[in-house]
């Protein structure tokens, strides 16, 4: 299965990996153009301080996913490539997966969770991987 | 190896899929006395409202039989189980035989021994077709009555409200939801289903239902006339634990199950609103009948039937929803009625935010918490009080709002040896 993996001591803090999510998940996927766009863009990969150093928790596609097995729904699913997905079409925001995951990893909008779905709408790679000028972040094959 | 499953919601669902996924060769079978495919119960009372219709709930997809080659018998009701014989008696006489069975046979509305309990237009919430029931019979009704203040009654109450009826919700305790949230949650949220139409009579129950034929009006304990059409009768669930009367299986409010989902006998597991386990955080045998601890019981009773050895997570009571406009996340001893001397209370509230928590702790450890408004991080609140961790000096970040995964990480360095999940290793690896 791809990976994301963060080396903790490449790391600036510079916030450009949630920046880059963050502009991902919009329709036009350009900075200037999202900040007029209906819905805020909003990051999947958030970074904030642990101790001396700093710490960027997104979804760590577990191998056993406790937020699937809390979703009524059945909205969340590990995908047969490993990704644990959200068909936002079925999610009803209820908050159950947020109640389970322990990384924080799973946010939430008016209609549905906003996870880190691994940039379905790019070929192959990651916005944050890319964005991350230290490569703190890289995809472990 | 032939398992046979009683139950076709989520502990028994996931039980076959788990099945399955262990061995191609395993027999499965699973029974139900529902004859619809499976939905999810969490959502019945959306149809109520109209905001979801039968298909919008299914839970699984329409081959989930065929695809993991289940047979499923659907619309049979199972009677008795013989241990002795391994076979369990279905209404129609047949007997059907076992190697190892799962008894997920979940809970039916209780319904209290009232007067007129068995009029037209009482019902109890806990299917699909009740649901659709209520709906059908709500067009000829100008006021519901949902009797009790419970989950299923909170929920029935909202969806009755968007219809546009009026709703009178009577509470025998002082707060809503008293099993999960003490009085300050309660009235936030009680506040909340009242701007939505919802009207609230605390200390108060039904007596009596009185009609001819049909329900006309309910008598309260107060002796007051309510005139009503519709009554929901939202008292709690009782487990569903006739069928094994006959046998030596140890109950209590439902069958006694051990961690790895196995009840005194060594060839039947039970999962579900029917079984009875461990609380972790209270420390006892509970009934904690929500959804993630189905599916987990479910889970784990089909890894041990696969020889995987397994045992149940540390588990307690949770609950998270989105009603009246607001998010709830509640977990642990939160109810009106765990309050306990040993522990200390900590509530914060942001008024303009809208934002309430409250954090329960006992020696040092998180023992409960909620949230309304604001429910970002829950998991992480769950993660340390499941994981029993010693907070020290963390305790003053969680009550500064301040408990994101990453400010937790010095806790679980501290206690590396209870984090083994891949994800935990990769965390601390990180910080070699």
């Amino acid at each position: 299965m791809r990976k994301i993996t963060y080396d903790r001591s490449k790391c600036m803090a510079c916030r450009s990996c949630e920046v880059a999510c963050a502009i991902e998940h919009t329709m036009s996927k350009n900075l200037y153009k999202a900040l007029s766009e209906k819905d805020k863009p909003l990051p999947r990969r958030h970074l904030s301080p642990s101790g001396t150093a700093c710490f960027t928790v997104s979804c760590f596609h577990c191998e056993d996913p406790i937020c699937a097995e809390a979703c009524i729904v059945s909205a969340l699913k590990k995908d047969e490539n490993g990704k644990v997905i959200c068909d936002t079409a079925k999610c009803i925001d209820c908050g159950m997966c947020i109640m389970v995951c322990p990384f924080g990893a799973i946010t939430i909008s008016e209609t549905f969770i906003i996870k880190c779905d691994m940039c379905p709408d790019r070929d192959g790679s990651f916005a944050c991987i890319e964005a991350c000028p230290t490569k703190a972040l890289k995809e472990k094959k | 190896m032939k398992v046979l499953i009683i139950g076709n919601h989520a502990a028994g669902l996931t039980a076959a899929e788990v099945l399955r996924k262990n061995s191609d060769k395993t027999d499965i079978t699973i029974i139900s006395k529902e004859n619809t495919p499976p939905y999810s119960r969490c959502l019945v009372s959306d149809i109520i409202s109209g905001e979801k219709n039968i298909e919008d709930i299914l839970f699984k997809d329409k081959d989930f039989y065929e695809k993991n080659r289940i047979n499923a018998m659907l619309g049979k009701t199972a009677l008795s189980v013989d241990a002795e014989n391994k076979t369990v008696i279905l209404d129609d006489k047949s007997k059907i035989p076992y190697d190892n069975l799962i008894i997920a046979t979940g809970g039916d509305p209780a319904m209290p021994d009232l007067p007129g309990i068995n009029l037209k237009g009482v019902f109890g919430l806990r299917t699909d077709q009740d649901a659709l029931k209520i709906k059908d019979y709500l067009k000829n009704s100008k006021t519901a009555v949902v009797l009790g203040g419970g989950l299923v009654g909170i929920k029935a109450a909202a969806a009755l409200s968007l219809t546009g009826k009026k709703v009178k919700v009577f509470v025998a305790s002082s707060g809503i939801l008293s099993q999960i949230l003490s009085k300050d949650e309660a009235d936030i949220l009680q506040n909340k289903l009242e701007d939505q139409g919802v009207e609230f009579l605390m200390h108060s129950d039904g007596k009596e239902i009185m009609g001819k034929q049909k329900a006309e009006c309910l008598i309260t304990d107060k002796g007051d006339k309510i005139e009503c059409e519709l009554i929901i009768v939202a008292k709690g669930v009782k487990a569903n634990t006739g069928l094994i009367k006959d046998t030596s299986i140890k109950t209590d409010h439902g069958i006694i199950i051990n961690d790895s989902c196995m009840t005194n006998i060594k060839t039947i597991y039970a999962a579900g609103d029917v079984a009875q386990s461990k609380d972790d955080i209270r420390n006892e045998s509970w009934m904690n009948s929500i959804w993630p601890l189905a599916v987990e019981e479910g889970k784990v009773a089909a890894l041990n039937i696969s020889g995987k050895k397994t045992n149940l997570l540390e588990r307690t009571s949770m609950n998270a929803f989105h009603i009246a406009g607001t998010w709830l996340v509640s977990c642990g001893l939160t109810g009106l009625r765990d309050t306990k001397e040993d522990t200390e209370k900590y509530f914060l509230l942001d008024r303009k935010k809208n934002n309430y928590k409250k954090f329960i702790f006992k020696d040092n450890q998180l023992v409960g918490f909620a949230l309304i408004g604001n429910i970002l991080n829950a998991g992480v609140l769950n993660l340390l009080m499941r994981k029993k961790i010693n907070l020290g000096n963390t305790k003053d970040q969680l009550l500064a709002g301040k408990y994101d995964f990453s400010s937790m990480i010095p806790c679980i360095m501290e206690n590396k040896e209870r984090f083994n999940e891949p994800e935990f290793r990769e965390v601390l690896d990180s910080f070699k």
